[in-house]
């Protein structure tokens, strides 16, 4: 037997030996006509077992991974293989959409509500680049005390700021750059903004708020679904990444963002800021 | 931005149509040009369908982008073909009095 087609046959037995919910995906996406490397599919399957390893898989309720520079891949969530709906413009690209900051976005599937409660909830985007745009949002739903979003400063150019339910204004902090895996999480009593980066997570910011309600409607990303079918808060940044997720307590927050950094730059080639 | 204007009632039809046109080839609903309510101007009242030549050549799937489908045609069509889009000014589809944060 040749190398070349031992090393097909030793790949080929060990996806069909790998984690069956990366399987699933893997499937998902090549149904789609897109290909998926041997590298992918190696990283795509670490990503599932370190999740399930770790504890956190089951609370992520959404994984989008918008790499693929197809709408039908892009739109296939990570964990329920169910499909998102992009709307207007939008750029597929290699390793990330972007908006076009007037009218496109994905929007999710189910209501908010059917993922999250109000004292438990868990987001986050990851963005290629930095995006100086003021007040755009990169996932989001609701508005005011109700909202849940990650958007940037509607003061600061460069900037980033979260809500959990429940808060009145927002956790808003100026950054040298807003790229890198941003995310915001709420247990009921404390709501926690962080941003990581290739030189590591930081926690910008933090509050006790009390809980709210959440929005039933869906989420939006690279939007804000303020009401239903009303959208704003458009976003032309670079997202590689969008999550919804139950909080885990930082320790299995910050692992999964460490997995989903991982994720990315294994399946993309691309080295997160 | 580049798109038809039309009633409420055509742009939900002309979505749904897209939508079957997934649907009837066993896929989910993953792509739309989406629709918008105009607010301002002398449009307001209509909805917008963002529908540029970018939109048009998305990668939906395989390499195929929404002018490969044969619904696309018809659903053109039905909004007076290409040359019946405008330019429209982005604040008009922005509600002035939405609750901003």
């Amino acid at each position: 037997m040749n190398y070349s087609l031992g090393y097909t046959l030793g790949r080929s037995m060990v996806f069909s030996r790998g984690d069956a919910d990366a399987l699933a995906y893997i499937a998902a996406v090549e149904g789609t006509g897109t290909s998926v490397s041997s590298t992918q599919k190696t990283a795509i399957n670490d990503f599932y077992v370190a999740a399930k390893a770790d504890s956190y898989y089951t609370s992520l309720k959404r994984l989008y991974l918008p790499i693929w520079a197809s709408a039908a891949a892009n739109a296939i969530d990570m964990i329920g293989l169910t499909s998102g709906t992009f709307n207007g413009g939008v750029t597929h690209a290699a390793g990330y959409v972007q908006g076009n900051g007037t009218t496109g976005y994905l929007v999710d599937t189910v209501n908010a509500t059917a993922h999250v409660t109000l004292d438990n909830v868990f987001i986050g985007s990851l963005l290629k680049t930095n995006h100086g745009g003021a007040f755009d949002a990169s996932i989001g739903v609701g508005t005011g005390g109700t909202s849940i979003i990650l958007n940037s400063s509607a003061t600061a150019a460069t900037s980033l700021a979260g809500s959990a339910v429940g808060g009145t204004g927002q956790i808003d902090v100026g950054v040298a750059s807003n790229s890198g895996i941003s995310s915001i999480a709420f247990n009921g009593t404390t709501r926690r903004l962080k941003l990581r980066r290739t030189a590591g997570n930081t926690l910008l910011g933090s509050n006790a708020i009390a809980s709210g309600t959440v929005p039933a409607v869906q989420f939006a990303i690279l939007a804000r679904q303020a009401s239903l079918g009303v959208f704003s808060l458009h976003s032309s940044a670079e997202v590689g990444a969008a999550f919804i997720s139950l909080d885990n307590g930082d320790t299995l927050n910050d692992a999964f963002t460490l997995a989903l950094q991982n994720l990315w730059q294994d399946t993309t080639g691309l080295t997160l800021p | 931005m580049i798109g038809f204007i039309t009633s409420p009632s055509t742009a939900a039809a002309v979505l749904a149509g897209i939508e079957q046109a997934m649907a009837s080839r066993g896929l989910p609903n993953y792509w739309s040009c989406g629709k918008y309510a105009i607010y301002t101007g002398e449009h307001a009242g209509n909805m917008f369908l963002p529908f540029d030549d970018g939109m048009m050549a998305t990668n939906l799937r395989g390499g195929m982008t929404p002018t490969d489908f044969p619904e696309f045609g018809q659903l053109v069509g039905f909004l007076g073909g290409l040359e019946a889009r405008i330019d429209l000014d982005p604040q008009a589809i922005i509600d002035p009095n939405a609750e901003i944060e």
